[in-house]
């Protein structure tokens, strides 16, 4: 795109040397940076020429938010909206005789442009118009500098503004072209003010103009406004109610009026001068100012705080002398423009870049006089990029990230902070920085912030630590080795297990060297804060989890230094709870020990532990079981409980019934060696627990956790009789139950004996009859008195007096029978009653059933005429038809046909077998003597077939909840729909 | 019997009992409080979409689904949802998934997940965001109602034409309204708004009136309303906990009941019109009308789904339904209950038992005909076929006891249960109830099943409820044809074959319109196929002509038999093809052939004559030609014309034709000639009428040589010198002319001829010629009747005499005399 003059010319233009500071020489491996930085850095500035001829001579140009404007000489400005360059459009300026444009403004946001001429006639050229209207209120005044009002953002009026003339006046206007009020008249009507007049002895004029908004409270707003001359730079502070109509800044300006001007002066003033302001985004505020004087750029930065005195709001300001290449005279600069961190200096044919930082020359670019001369120097405000013209010529600066290298900046003069956040996006150079800072705070001999800092670097470790080992600062090591492993990939294991391992070291030594110091005096809470610490340390999660792979050198260690709480603590942490355990019962603490093994998951230990503890504290054991309750299985212990030679250790075989009980009890648990045993401590210890027991243990046998045979050999030689009937009636075997029982007390034989019955309906009756029968017959033939066994009978309903008649020996005289047997055999007499009046009932209904029988047969259906059948909807007359008493009528064959899908197969064959002999039947003429064969056959057919409606009998019921696609073809019929 | 009353719970003297439907088939990829549920009533499918104020959501991870579970669970589609943040989502009747954004875009997808159609709730929601929206069933279809944030309420009233109209402001409704509830009285729906305390009665018309319900304890604000299904009642929780049971119109209040729960329902609403049922957190509270309430407990979220006979309550695992004990099934089941029904099941249980005491219940039932009907009744309200089977079991036992029975209530109601049960059934998984079946209507269910694509049972289902024809199983199979056509990743043999054979020849289904639908989703090879069935010829051409297969269109056409169909078919093919096999084509045909012909005659005739032309069919070509000859006003063109008709002629070897118009040739010149001589009009007159002029113009050589140069046969000739010179009055020539040689035609035409044109006697000049048997006629023609009698009496012909005698009128009566006389003598002398 460029031509190739361009390329002669940029290559003549001695392509701009970027000064970068030397670089060091290349270090060798700085710690672990290895720059695989691809593409060597763009410059910072690097400029390209606008391919734009102008129709004439450039005098003027502005931009701003992307809006070009230049004023030519022939006095049109040419308006480019640098989004649509393709169309640039011209204004015409009303061109009285050779008058030239003196001035032209664009304001931030490039709707508003302001042009004043040498004939002090200035015009206003709204962005959307194409007429430039005149300010006659301006007339008479050349202006030199205005004080845009960031803060408007409506496209028509300017709103307040400050505008500095050539004869040191400053003006308030607000400029609005509304052609918002009616068709087609439009005089823009500003007002315009005198605020301020600079020149009190002499007149110069303005050169800059720049107000602000400082902080403001609800209902004030404090505003600066700074103003220079060439040589002086004047700054107004004020605050202005909120609720000012315009003109708003007479009052800053009038506090100013009769107290002799205060300014700032710098000699050698070449007429001219200019204000620039730096603000990061468009809308806040501006943050540094660099004003162009005589002998250099005076720049400083903005505070709003007010820190700098209350009526000037420049701070750290600074003059940087103009670099002037050695040999030739210094000539002035035409313009300045402000960057973040640099200033761009315009000279007649040179434009030079300098570092506000240190005042380093970065950018020297020299132009061709091809072009002619440079005339000016601007900056888009909103979009930041810088534009240089000539009168034929338009050249664009872009600014490529300027920030590069401030962080070196900052390092030289060891502000770190500033640094850091230069160079956050480069982890080298962060590197660098960080390992200044560290070096400098080892120097001053602060070695833990060092030891952080160097843990944050990534220079050589173990150059690091042998610093700290060389200055003997134990707590920097140690700071620096936690943050080191802090600063480690959990995935590099051995790292961290190494510095754990020597921190573990270092945190003993010091507890040791502690622990000897304090026997003399008892400084002993920072021992006591070293060991939380330490423990602290060993449990954070990194730490365990790379130490549990290798426990026994820590063990070793901890054992090396033989304090035993802290291997205690450790173990602890480390769950190894055996270890803990063993170390209290080789110290015959079992209380400890059995607290310990309570309070640790592992079962396995308290298996194995139990017996030992058992032994000594039979009943804190027992308690720590019973606490420990469900989740320990009873079986496992029983090795625990068992004793030999109960006598001896009463105790420990109460405590071991007090566990079982509470095994059986509380966890009801179902283990049978558990219930035997305890059944076998319960017949030796505490006989009279056996009954409660067996009884709590319930009646029928599959739900007794104890073996019934085992249980019932015990109690057999213990002699514990009542438990032997207690488990013959459990095992259901009754007979011997009551025979037992009826050796020592019969009452508990009438309990047994009407205990089977809930059990199986019939034969338990005769089986509780029987034993009743033999509680009779004991009862009878021991004790021979009748009258027993007489109201023996009325408490029994099942006996009857036939049953134990015959155990009586053979007796002549019926006096004590006669009323028993008289109310048996009246009983037996209304049985017979109900019996036979019952039957009577049943005869009635029997009787007047069979007559309705007869009676239907004549009741009748009434067939009309043309009566469809219900299944094929055709008359029914037409062929042989069944008639049903639910009034549905059917075909013959639609009948069959109906009716052969629900038919079993079986009888489906039938019926076709009956059809098919019927056909061949009376195919043949109806002879007589056949009749009766063909009639079965038909009632038979009958039978089957019409044996009830199809629509309102059993077939249409069964076949409410068949599918209609029924589910052995569904898939295939679905998928013949698919 | 004590079994079947056991999970009824009572509310006051009504029963209400909760029963499982389904056990869920999703089974824990669900479970609800993820998820919005939108359950369509009548047993319709459910929607399931993530509910996002319940995620943080992360951004960028997966677009939401929205799954489509049909009720028991099992997923019929799932949606990706890409686009916009789901506000609300409801099913509208048609059970098209209907799916509001907050910009107030409702998407409108069908069951299957397809999407169909989308429109918007208008500008404004869209600007100022949707913030809650409800979906309600208005007169005639489904409405959405949406609140935006500014608090403004819009409304559709039927999702099918989505006329927006916005409800008017609620006087001061700065923040979003505490409830709100759409009532729809008499075809219009309203917005019942709560604000706080007042309520408002909105409705578009612009005004709104403030409510006053009769509320006895003091509320703050009404946080849930909800309308029963048939919108006669409503339901309004308050804050305080206080449940307000009225009537939609407030007029009427019917219990307050205080709930004493202060976090608002998560779900309330009416189970039939009898119970209002709110849902907080794992309790299900049934109030009653009477203030007595039952409690169910569910762990883990439900979703009720209102009917309007009950509620259906989905939960994770199951799906129950909630229903009032109907009173048939009261009676029948209470405890102890003595009425016939009641008795007659008991009977038929002890008959199935086998014991006789079935003889004493029925002898005990007062009239069975109740009781049958009350046992059909609660079959149709039981929900298992076991309990159903039962009671039908029962009453077909009473009926066999009754005389004069309706067995149709019995029949229909099996047939219903029967339906019922199958469309229950889990893979369908349509849990319907009788009642619910009976609002809704079979033909309903049947298009629903359509809707599933169940074609298969909704056909078995028409058959088994003989259902006519038309509008059943060939409307269901019109619809799967279409749904055929539109499965693209079938090759198309099979689907013709699957549809050919499936339709078969079913009448009232027309293969065109499926053939239409195939011709849409692009398969005319499918199309093509399917009019292949279509015997309506009518139909299939167009169609076969809308997919290029131009030949066989023609060839059909053909065989209709269809003129104008071929006339179509005809030019269509004329414009696509290019000429030469456009005639290629057309000439196998020998029919379209023709037509083709038939229609160049009309329209341009040169393309007959080449078409002629090229056939060798030069007859026609000649005759083509002699037409053209009369379009063309310039001679010598006429002539070249002539002269190419006329070796067509020769070519067609009819030379007759050939030498006439060669003749015609040389006359046209001859006339020519004429015309430039005798500057008269002489083009396109016959030869005889050329003579015929010439002669009245008195210039005889000229047709003399015509004459002779054409042969014209001198009797003609005669004719026409006679006629000519009696037209153009010169008697002098007629006479000459008639003395020139003996006439070949007689003398009368002299005579007429002179008497046509007027003068008699010149007439009489050649009376004497006359032959003697035409004598008197002349003589009668020319009026002289004495001369005529005296010419007859001569040839004594008494019939001439009566011919004579009648043509004298009344004034010469002398001549009557003397033919008497003459008569007279004639007769005495035979």
């Amino acid at each position: 795109m460029a031509s190739l003059f361009d390329q002669y010319e940029q290559a003549s233009s001695r392509k701009p040397k970027t000064f970068t500071q030397r670089q060091a020489m290349p270090e060798p491996i700085a710690t672990g940076f290895i720059n695989a930085r691809l593409e060597d850095d763009t410059p910072v500035f690097n400029k390209q020429r606008i391919n734009f001829n102008p129709p004439d001579p450039i005098t003027h140009l502005c931009v701003c938010n992307n809006f070009l404007v230049m004023a030519m000489s022939t006095n049109i400005l040419l308006r480019i909206d640098l989004e649509h360059p393709d169309t640039p459009d011209e204004v015409e300026l009303p061109r009285t005789a050779n008058d030239k444009v003196y001035s032209m403004f664009l304001d931030p946001t490039g709707h508003h442009l302001i042009i004043s001429m040498n004939s002090q006639e200035n015009y206003y050229l709204p962005k959307s118009s194409k007429k430039a209207r005149q300010l006659s209120k301006m007339k008479g005044h050349l202006i030199d500098s205005i004080g845009w009002n960031r803060q408007n953002t409506n496209n028509t009026s300017t709103s307040a503004i400050l505008l500095g003339t050539s004869r040191g006046l400053i003006f308030e206007a607000e400029i609005v072209s509304g052609e918002e009020r009616g068709f087609f008249q439009g005089s823009l009507e500003q007002y315009c003010k005198q605020l301020f007049s600079l020149s009190r002895d002499k007149t110069e004029p303005v050169t800059g103009l720049e107000f602000e908004k400082m902080t403001s409270s609800l209902n004030e707003y404090k505003y600066f406004i700074i103003a220079t001359t060439p040589g002086r730079l004047y700054q107004f502070i004020g605050t202005i109610p909120s609720s000012t109509e315009p003109p708003m800044f007479t009052h800053v300006f009038q506090d100013y009026e009769d107290v002799p001007e205060r300014f700032l002066e710098l000699p050698g003033n070449f007429g001219y001068s200019k204000l620039l302001m730096y603000h990061a985004k468009f809308r806040e505020q501006p943050r540094s100012f660099a004003w162009m004087t005589g002998p250099g750029v005076y720049h400083g930065s903005i505070d709003y705080t007010g820190a700098s005195g209350q009526d000037s709001v420049t701070v750290e300001t600074k003059l940087m002398p103009y670099p002037n290449d050695e040999g030739d005279r210094p000539v002035p600069p035409m313009s300045i423009v402000l960057t973040e961190f640099h200033v761009l200096i315009l000279f007649p044919d040179k434009l030079k870049a300098m570092c506000v930082l240190n005042d380093q020359l970065i950018y020297d670019d020299t132009f061709t006089d091809r072009f002619g001369k440079l005339l000016g120097l601007c900056k888009d405000p909103l979009k930041g990029t810088i534009w240089a013209y000539t009168n034929q010529a338009v050249f664009k600066y872009k600014v490529i990230r300027e920030s590069r290298d401030v962080w070196q900046m900052y390092l030289d003069v060891e502000n770190f902070e500033a640094a850091k956040n230069y160079c956050k996006d480069n982890p080298a150079n962060m590197d660098r920085v960080l390992t200044k800072e560290a070096e400098y705070n080892f120097k001053n001999k602060n070695f833990g912030k060092s030891a952080l800092l160097y843990a944050q670097t990534q220079n050589s470790f173990e150059e690091i630590a042998l610093k700290f080992i060389q200055v003997d600062e134990k707590n920097a090591l140690k700071s620096f080795l936690i943050k080191k492993l802090s600063g480690l990939r959990p995935q590099d294991k051995t790292q961290m297990t190494m510095i754990v391992t020597w921190l573990v070291e270092i945190y003993l030594n010091q507890l040791g060297i502690l622990k000897e110091q304090e026997k003399q005096q008892d400084i002993s809470e920072n021992y006591q804060d070293l060991q939380d610490e330490f423990q602290k340390f060993l449990a954070q999660t990194k730490v365990k989890e790379c130490v549990d792979g290798n426990r026994n050198t820590i063990y070793d260690l901890i054992a090396s230094h033989g304090d035993v709480e802290d291997m205690v603590y450790f173990a602890v942490l480390m769950k190894d709870f055996e270890r803990v355990i063993g170390h209290h019962l080789q110290h015959e603490q079992y209380d400890k020990a059995l607290e310990v093994l309570v309070k640790q998951p592992d079962k396995e230990l308290l298996y194995k532990f139990s017996p030992l503890l058992m032994q000594n504290i039979p009943e804190l054991t027992v308690d720590a079981w019973i606490n420990t309750g469900r989740n320990l299985d009873p079986k496992r212990l029983i090795p625990a409980l068992v004793q030999y030679d109960h006598l001896k250790y009463k105790t420990q075989g109460n405590a071991a019934i007090r566990y079982l009980e509470f095994c059986v009890q509380t966890l009801d648990c179902q283990e049978q060696s558990i219930h035997n045993y305890l059944l076998s401590l319960y017949a030796k210890l505490k006989p009279e627990q056996l009954m409660t027991y067996l009884n709590f243990q319930g009646q029928e046998s599959d739900s007794v956790c104890y073996d019934l045979k085992y249980a019932l050999r015990l109690c057999a030689e213990h002699k514990h009789q009542r438990a032997c009937v207690h488990i013959y009636s459990t095992m259901g075997l009754y007979e011997e139950a009551v025979d037992l029982a009826l050796k020592f007390d019969v009452e508990l034989a009438k309990q047994n004996a009407n205990k089977p019955s809930e059990e199986g309906g019939s034969d338990a009756e005769e089986l509780r009859k029987k034993l009743w029968l033999r509680i009779a017959r004991h009862v009878v033939e021991e004790e021979k008195d009748i009258k027993r066994a007489m109201e023996f009978l009325h408490e029994c309903d099942l006996l009857k007096i036939e049953d134990i008649l015959p155990f009586f020996p053979d007796f002549v005289t019926i006096d004590h029978f006669k009323d028993a047997i008289c109310t048996s055999l009246q009983e037996y007499n209304q049985h017979i009653e109900s019996l036979k009046e019952e039957m009577e009932e049943a005869t009635e209904s029997a009787k007047d059933i069979r007559g309705e029988i007869q009676a239907f047969r004549n009741k009748y259906a009434f067939v009309k005429g043309q009566d469809k059948c219900s299944s094929c909807n055709f008359p029914l007359m037409t062929r042989n038809f069944y008639l049903f008493p639910c009034m549905h009528r059917f075909h013959t064959d639609c009948l069959v046909a109906e009716v052969t899908p629900y038919l079993t197969s079986a009888k489906r064959s039938q019926v076709i077998e009956l059809q098919r002999r019927l056909g061949t039947h009376d195919g043949s003429s109806p002879s007589t003597p056949a009749q009766g064969k063909g009639q079965s056959l038909k009632v038979e057919l009958d039978e089957l077939v019409a044996g009830e409606c199809v629509f309102c009998g059993d077939y249409m019921i069964r076949n409410i909840d068949k599918p209609f696609i029924d589910p052995a073809e569904y898939s295939e019929v679905i998928s013949s729909w698919e | 019997m004590a079994l079947i009353s056991a999970d009824w719970n009572p509310l006051g003297e009504v029963f209400y009992r909760k029963h499982e439907l389904y056990t869920m088939e999703w089974s824990d990829l669900v479970d609800l409080n993820k998820f919005v549920v939108a359950a369509a009533p009548y047993g319709g499918p459910i929607a399931l979409i993530r509910d996002e104020n319940k995620f943080v959501r992360v951004q960028g991870a997966t677009k939401p689904i929205i799954y489509i579970y049909s009720a028991s669970g099992i997923e019929l589609s799932a949606i990706r949802w890409n686009s916009g943040h789901v506000i609300a989502m409801g099913w509208s009747v048609t059970e098209d998934l209907l799916c509001i954004q907050d910009d107030g875009v409702v998407l409108v997808y069908d069951i299957f997940g397809t999407f169909k159609r989308t429109f918007s709730m208008g500008q404004e929601a869209k600007d100022t965001k949707v913030i809650e929206c409800k979906i309600f069933n208005s007169f005639n279809g489904t409405g959405i109602a949406v609140v935006t944030s500014t608090y403004r309420i819009f409304i559709i009233n039927n999702v099918d034409d989505p006329r927006i109209r916005r409800l008017a402001e609620v006087p001061g409704l700065n923040k979003p309204p505490s409830s709100w509830a759409i009532i729809n009285h008499e075809r219009q729906s309203r917005a019942l708004v709560a604000k706080d305390a007042e309520l408002y009665l909105v409705d578009h018309g612009g005004q709104y009136t403030e409510q006053h319900p009769d509320v006895k304890t003091t509320v703050n604000s009404f946080v849930e309303m909800s309308v029963s299904v048939n919108n006669k009642y409503l339901a309004l929780f308050s804050d305080t906990g206080l449940l307000w049971i009225g009537s939609s119109d407030l007029s009427r209040m019917y219990c307050e009941f205080d709930t004493k729960s202060p976090s608002r329902p998560l779900q309330l609403s009416w189970c039939g019109t009898g119970a209002v049922v709110g849902q907080w957190e794992n309790i299900v509270l049934m109030v009653g009308p009477g203030k007595d309430w039952v409690k169910y407990s569910f762990d883990g979220p439900v979703h009720m789904v209102p009917e309007i006979d009950g509620l259906r309550i989905i939960s994770k695992t199951t799906h129950e339904f909630l229903q009032k004990v109907p009173a048939v099934t009261e009676d029948i089941f209470k405890i102890g209950s003595m009425s016939p029904g009641a008795m007659l099941f008991e009977a038929s249980r002890e008959f199935q038992r086998g014991s006789q005491r079935a003889d004493e219940y029925i002898r005990m039932i007062p009239d069975i005909g109740r009781a049958v009907e009350e046992c059909i009744e609660a079959a149709g309200e039981e929900h298992e076929p076991s309990k159903q089977q039962l009671l039908l079991r029962a009453a077909s036992f009473g009926k066999c006891f009754l005389t004069d029975i309706q067995p149709e209530s019995f029949v229909n109601m099996c047939q219903m249960l029967r339906v019922l049960n199958n469309i229950h059934d889990y893979k369908l998984a349509i849990p319907l109830t009788k009642t619910q079946l009976e609002q809704l209507t079979v033909p309903v269910l049947i298009d629903r099943l359509v809707l599933r694509r169940q074609y298969c049972l909704a056909i078995r289902i028409c058959q088994y409820l003989n259902i006519p024809e038309a509008d059943g199983a060939s409307r269901i199979l019109a619809h799967w044809a279409c749904y055929k056509v539109q499965q693209t990743h079938v090759d198309d043999e099979l689907v013709a074959t699957a549809i050919a054979n499936k339709l078969g020849d079913t009448p009232g289904v027309s293969y065109s319109e499926i053939a239409n639908k195939a011709i849409e989703c692009g398969r005319t090879e499918l199309a093509i196929r399917l009019l292949d069935f279509e015997p309506k010829a009518a139909e299939q051409v167009p169609l076969l002509m809308k997919m290029k297969r131009d030949t066989n269109a023609l060839y059909k056409s053909i065989e209709s038999g269809d003129t104008d169909l071929m006339y179509t078919v005809i030019l269509h093919l004329k414009e696509i093809m290019p000429l030469g096999d456009f005639l290629m084509t057309i000439r196998t045909h020998p029919i379209a052939h023709a037509l083709y012909l038939q229609f160049c005659r009309e329209e341009n005739k040169e393309m007959l004559r080449e078409l002629y032309y090229q056939e060798d069919n030069f007859q026609q070509e000649a005759n083509c030609r002699v037409v053209e000859s009369y379009g063309e006003e310039r001679l010598e063109v006429k002539l070249t014309s002539l002269v190419a008709a006329q070796d067509a002629y020769t070519k067609s070897k009819n030379e007759w034709a050939a030498r006439q118009t060669e003749e015609q040739v040389k006359l046209l010149k001859y006339q020519r000639r004429l015309e430039e001589e005798l500057n008269r009009q002489y083009m396109d007159l016959s030869l005889h009428q050329t003579m015929y002029k010439l002669t009245m113009e008195a210039n005889h050589k000229l047709a003399e040589s015509l004459r002779k140069e054409f042969k014209v046969p001198d009797r003609r000739f005669w004719w026409l010198r006679v006629n000519a010179l009696c037209e153009s009055n010169d008697w002098t020539e007629l006479e000459k002319f008639s003395k020139s040689k003996k006439s070949p035609i007689g003398y009368e035409p002299f005579v007429d001829g002179c008497i046509k044109y007027g003068n008699r006697h010149e007439a009489t000049k050649y009376l004497p010629k006359v032959s003697q048997e035409n004598k008197v006629n002349c003589y009668i023609k020319v009026g002289q009747l004495d001369q005529a009698a005296e010419f007859a009496f001569l040839q004594k012909s008494i019939d001439d005499l009566n011919i004579v005698q009648q043509k004298c009128g009344p004034m010469n009566r002398a001549t009557v005399e003397k033919i008497q006389t003459m008569k007279a003598q004639l007769q005495t002398k035979r």
